[in-house]
């Protein structure tokens, strides 16, 4: 008896915080502590997916209709789409159109359907989402498109589908802008150990790809290992200090997701090798840029996310506006991020 | 004079450090029940498991001879395959599969590659009728009774088409109308002309049914008897070694005062919370008795003092300990009461098989070994070392996991536990079930002693001649009721089964 | 029974010596001083941990929320700290957060008698979903001097946290050996029911050691948050995983009641140096997982066999 009754209050707790979580991202921290352990004591009698995010935003328009565009996000709580979802509320506000964000905590391929089924049922105006998987979201994007709805797709593309447009780095031209990169800092001599996230991640591959066939024509650059940190902080630091063991003529490190240029600058920093070692990595969290501004790390693959959103609500606008779009695919284009123009790069980006 | 079907000629098998079997000689005939008896370790599951092909053939010397001809066994299939099925005393079937499908496990292939499940059911339905088993071939197992179950491994051997049948403890969960049936079924198969091989700790079903008995003690046959010269006495002194009087050493004990009283006591049903298993039931016992409780399986008898130590909840009730009113929510309260419970199934919980015999015995008494938060080791290996002598404990040494013991030898560690623990009243449910003569008569013992120095004993007990020459008083439960009190020295069995039952006569 | 012990200890070191030795001579560095500081503080971090996953195991329970525990216990020090609260409130803010976690799941295991697995998994889940609302994915950074040094400092140039494994790990094993309390958590694994009815309270052992795996894991968030010098989100992802596996290898059994804290270093020790024996020997990264599966494999293998023995007596 006690147990149906808990588990009803849990439940009806639950739902309520489900309620309570839309919209309201902005925590103070001095409360967070006492939210905190009443939402443990709340929610954990069920295993949760994650929570849904739904934000409307309304800007003022001019003449005509507001269109309503959802963008479905495959990681909401992530630096990176959250870059994305601000370039998608900048462009909004430009386009002067309406934009719904769906999106879960975790990445899960099938939560992403799930969610483009839903803007299709509510007929949105236009769908903006990444191919997280082509194989299960292509479906998804024939079935809006079916349905008159015009889907562009951001980060990565799913070619064989219906979709509109796709505006994104190509993750072997970002890697074989690394791999140039890493030619120049080095003066076309180096022995390189790479640090990736996990061992056959897509974009991983893409990347390193890019990287090798960059470096392929140089005589005095060679690949020594590649190790996976599995985008965890201390493993990558774990396999950096292995790797400079293993491997005492390493005179470089490229790291090609955000964790393996951060983690090795912590490793080369604590030896005081900083300097002795090249490091090139990708995006640009807070810790990386401030390792390029002291010098541990030489310089990182910036992606143009805010573009991306940007320029995809700008392509919806238009092709509701009914307009012809000659250019399906858009290359967003990478920015390598150096001390030369770490503080100025963003708003070059613009 | 009837064929032999079996012989078995000068089995020796050895383990490391011991001989399981000695030179064993062994003769089974046409259409008859053959019993063989003997203590724990004397080695007749050793020979049973020889004898069923589950130790190959090159694992022991000696020879096997079925209808004459010498056979081999290399494993348990080629034993089935030369007509010898043996029905263990753990069912091993699948309780998730249907009864047809249970009966012809592993052996599915001769109703088709693409199973014919009509023929399965019908062919199932004729061994069935064979053990006088009306269930529906296609119940799933898991619904069917302990007994149902039983019978239907029995039919299983059938289907095998075999010559002998063993038997190991057929009937050890069985009530006793159970076991009466499962004896007339087999009483039916010898007059088909089937051989029985019973192995069983139940003398009296045994002196009953069978036709002769094999006695065999440390590895050896003692001899032979055939059933017009069974003499109880003799087979037993055989199977001990030793000239044993009595079965029940009770003596007079003096009896003193009240210690615990028992008032009104209710417990709900587990299964049906609006019943009740146990239902207003008051008793006492005094200090130096030893207070049986009688009744059929169902009325109550576990879950009444279950519910006394605090395993299950009571619904209502007093107990009252030395005139005072006691409040018992778990067994940690119950023990410092002063009462102690040896459980009905030891396996399920009454020791820790992967502790050390050292360890059961002081798991109920950590407090008094600790000192300073630390367990002294010195003061466990002596309070410890005091109940394995003085209980007679058969192992090595006190190191060695429960695991390993015999049933016989972990009830007596069990019993240390309880006694470290110095109870003023001692609960015993069944306390020799499952346990050789041998070792029974010293836990007959051990409770006389027990009582002598005022300890009260309480002794549930579903064998009849247990219950009545070891109490001095019985208290018959039926249908959860008390149905009436015995003195002890008035108790008969009819007396006993009457109130049990509700039936007077 | 002591000569028993030996054998089974024998058979638990001969493959991690064989390791170190094999390493040792094709590649030296393996050898060398700061290697094998690297190897023991990469191996401190995982034994704090996986003392408490052997205390959960042995009562035959199971934690896999431990790996969201961790992050959170670092998210919420990493939180305070950068608001410019006191160190030891932050540490003491972040245990308090992962003893949150480990008292829910004490009360669904033990008093709502909900599975372990699910449970686990379920506070597995929101704990993580907690630090990503929190951190909005990004890592609370940077982390105060004085925070860090519990991650970074050295004592004879041996970091902090192998000190703290040695103290935690020698506890440990005292207080299973030689306590009532551990006593009793054995044979509540061995057999809760035989337990219960010898008077001990399984609920309060079970509970106990659920809080217990928690604030451990709380306690290495915050030390590797301390030595990465910030709060990563993602932080501890996955660990669970190799922290029941360490303590299985190190030969306690899943089924509760069987093993020891000795073993769990062993254990421990293996899962590390594999991976850094992986690297030293230049041996793809894809071997690696491949490596640790089979090991995996085998050591429940040898668990099940050892079990079986025991039955078939």
């Amino acid at each position: 008896m006690m147990k149906k009754t808990l588990a009803i209050l849990l439940s009806m707790c639950m739902s309520a915080a489900l309620l309570c979580g839309c919209g309201d991202k902005v925590q103070e921290p001095a409360a967070s502590n006492g939210e905190e352990a009443s939402a443990n004591q709340e929610t954990p009698a069920e295993p949760e997916e994650g929570e849904i995010e739904t934000e409307q935003e309304e800007t003022s328009k001019g003449d005509g209709e507001s269109y309503n565009f959802t963008f479905v996000s495959p990681l909401v709580s992530h630096e990176y789409w959250i870059a994305v979802e601000n370039g998608i509320q900048s462009g909004a506000d430009e386009q002067g159109v309406n934009v719904n964000v769906l999106g879960d905590t975790k990445v899960d391929v099938d939560v992403m359907v799930k969610y483009i089924d839903t803007a299709i049922a509510a007929q949105a105006d236009g769908i903006v989402t990444m191919a997280l998987s082509p194989a299960a979201i292509g479906p998804a994007i024939d079935r809006a498109t079916a349905a008159g709805i015009p889907v562009v797709l951001v980060d990565t593309d799913a070619p064989d589908s219906t979709r509109a447009a796709y505006v994104g780095t190509s993750n072997y031209d970002a890697g074989f802008e690394a791999g140039t990169a890493m030619i120049e800092a080095t003066g076309g001599n180096a022995k390189i150990g790479i640090i990736r996230g996990t061992v056959g991640q897509e974009t991983d591959n893409d990347r390193i790809k890019g990287f090798e066939d960059a470096i392929a024509n140089e005589a005095g650059m060679e690949i020594l290992t590649v190790e996976a940190c599995n985008s965890d902080m201390l493993t990558g630091t774990q396999k950096a200090q292995d790797m400079l063991k293993a491997y005492p003529e390493m005179n470089a490190i490229f790291g090609s997701e955000g964790t393996g240029a951060v983690a090795a600058g912590k490793v080369l920093e604590e030896q005081g090798l900083s300097g002795a070692i090249t490091v090139i990595g990708f995006d640009d969290t807070a810790e990386c840029l401030d390792y390029i501004r002291s010098g541990v790390v030489w310089g990182t693959i910036v992606q143009k996310p805010d573009f991306m959103g940007r320029k995809a609500i700008e392509i919806l606008t238009r092709i509701n506006n009914g307009e012809e779009i000659e250019e399906t695919v858009i290359d967003s284009g990478v920015t390598l991020v150096t001390k030369d123009n770490v503080e100025t790069y963003k708003e070059d980006a613009e | 004079m009837a064929e032999t079907v079996l012989k078995m000629k000068h089995i020796t098998k050895a383990f490391p450090g011991v001989k399981a079997l000695n030179d064993v000689c062994l003769e089974a005939y046409k259409g008859e029940i053959l019993s063989i008896v003997g203590e724990n370790g004397a080695g007749k599951s050793t020979l049973m498991k020889i004898l069923s092909g589950s130790y190959a053939c090159d694992s022991y010397q000696g020879e096997i001879e079925i209808n004459g001809k010498k056979v081999q066994f290399k494993n348990t299939r080629q034993s089935e395959e030369a007509g010898i099925a043996m029905i263990y005393q753990e069912l091993n079937m699948h309780l998730d599969l249907n009864v047809a499908e249970n009966l012809f496990l592993g052996r599915w292939g001769q109703f088709g590659k693409n199973i014919q499940w009509n023929k399965l059911h019908k062919a199932a339905e004729s061994y069935l009728e064979m053990v006088q088993l009306d269930v529906d071939a296609t119940e799933i197992l898991r619904n069917l009774s302990a007994s149902k179950q039983q019978l239907i491994s029995i039919a299983r051997a059938l289907s095998s088409n075999p010559q002998i049948l063993i038997l190991d403890e057929p009937t050890a969960s069985l009530t006793e109308t159970e076991s009466k049936r499962l004896f007339e079924i087999m009483l039916q198969l010898k007059e088909k002309g089937y051989t029985c091989v019973l192995i069983s700790h139940k003398l009296d079903e045994v002196f009953a049914y069978s036709d002769r008995i094999v006695v065999m003690r440390d590895g050896c046959v003692i001899n032979s008897h055939e059933r017009s010269e069974f003499d109880q006495g003799l087979i037993i002194s055989e199977m001990v070694g030793r000239k044993m009087d009595n079965l029940y050493p009770k003596e007079e004990v003096p009896i003193k005062d009240e210690i615990m009283r028992i008032e009104n006591f209710s417990v709900p049903h587990p299964q049906n919370a609006r019943k009740k298993i146990v239902e207003d039931v008051s008793f006492q016992v005094r200090q130096g008795e030893i207070l049986g409780i009688g009744g059929l399986v169902g009325a109550g008898r576990s879950e009444l003092v279950n519910a006394i130590f605090g395993i299950i909840e009571k619904q209502s009730g007093n107990i009252y300990m030395q005139g005072q009113k006691v409040c018992i929510r778990n067994p940690e309260e119950a023990i410092r009461k002063g009462i102690a419970l040896v459980t009905e199934d030891r396996k399920v919980d009454g020791f820790v098989g992967g502790m050390s015999i050292e360890q059961n015995i002081t798991l109920a008494s950590l407090k008094a070994i600790t000192e300073y938060g630390m367990i002294k080791a010195l003061k466990e290996k002596k309070a410890a070392l005091r109940y394995f002598e003085e209980l007679k404990v058969k192992a090595p040494d006190m190191d060695v996991h429960l695991n390993t013991l015999s049933g016989g030898n972990q009830q007596k560690v069990v019993l240390s536990k309880w006694l470290m623990t110095n109870p003023k009243v001692l609960i015993l449910d069944e306390p020799t079930r499952g346990i050789d003569v041998g070792t029974k008569y010293e836990i007959y013992k051990i409770m006389v002693d027990l009582a002598r120095q005022g300890m009260a004993i309480i002794m549930i007990s579903s064998e009849l001649p247990e219950l009545i020459s070891m109490s001095d008083r019985i208290v018959v439960l039926s249908g959860g009721k008390v149905a009436g009190e015995i003195p002890g020295k008035e108790a008969t069995q009819e007396k006993v089964m009457e109130l049990a039952t509700g039936m007077a006569m | 029974m002591k000569k028993k012990l030996n054998v089974n200890s024998l058979i638990k070191v001969g493959p991690l010596a064989l390791l170190c030795i094999v390493t040792g001579i094709i590649n030296p560095v393996f050898f060398s001083s700061s290697n094998l500081i690297d190897l023991a503080r990469s191996i401190s971090f995982l034994l704090i941990v996986s003392v408490g996953v052997t205390y959960v195991l042995l009562g035959a329970s199971l934690d896999m929320s431990i790996g969201s525990v961790m992050g959170l216990g670092g998210a919420i020090c990493g939180l305070c700290l950068v608001n410019d609260w006191p160190v030891w409130l932050s540490i003491i803010m972040g245990l308090l957060a992962a003893a949150v976690v480990g008292i829910v799941n004490a009360v669904l295991i033990v008093n709502c008698q909900i599975p372990a697995l699910i449970a686990t998994l379920g506070t597995m889940y929101v704990a993580r979903g907690i630090v990503n609302v929190l951190t909005k994915g990004e890592p609370y950074y940077p982390l105060p001097d004085g925070f860090k040094a519990i991650g970074q400092g050295t004592l004879w140039s041996i970091p902090y946290s192998v000190f703290i494994a040695l103290f935690i790990v020698i506890i440990g094993h005292f207080v299973i050996k030689k306590t009532p309390y551990g006593r009793s958590l054995m044979a509540v694994g061995g057999n809760r029911e035989a337990s219960r009815v010898s008077g001990i309270n399984v609920k309060k052992i079970l509970f106990s050691s659920h809080v217990l795996v928690s604030l451990l894991a709380g306690f290495v968030g915050i030390i590797m948050a301390a030595r990465l010098s910030s709060a990563q989100p993602n932080a501890g992802e996955g660990w669970e995983m190799t922290a029941v596996a360490a303590v299985i290898i190190g030969g306690t059994s899943m089924y509760g009641g069987y093993g020891s804290v000795i073993g769990t270093i062993l254990g421990c020790a293996l899962m590390e140096t594999i991976s850094n024996a992986m690297v030293l020997l230049h041996v793809s990264v894809y071997w690696q997982k491949i490596t640790i599966g089979v090991i995996m494999v085998a050591a429940v293998g040898m668990d099940t066999f050892r079990l079986k023995k025991i039955a078939a007596r």
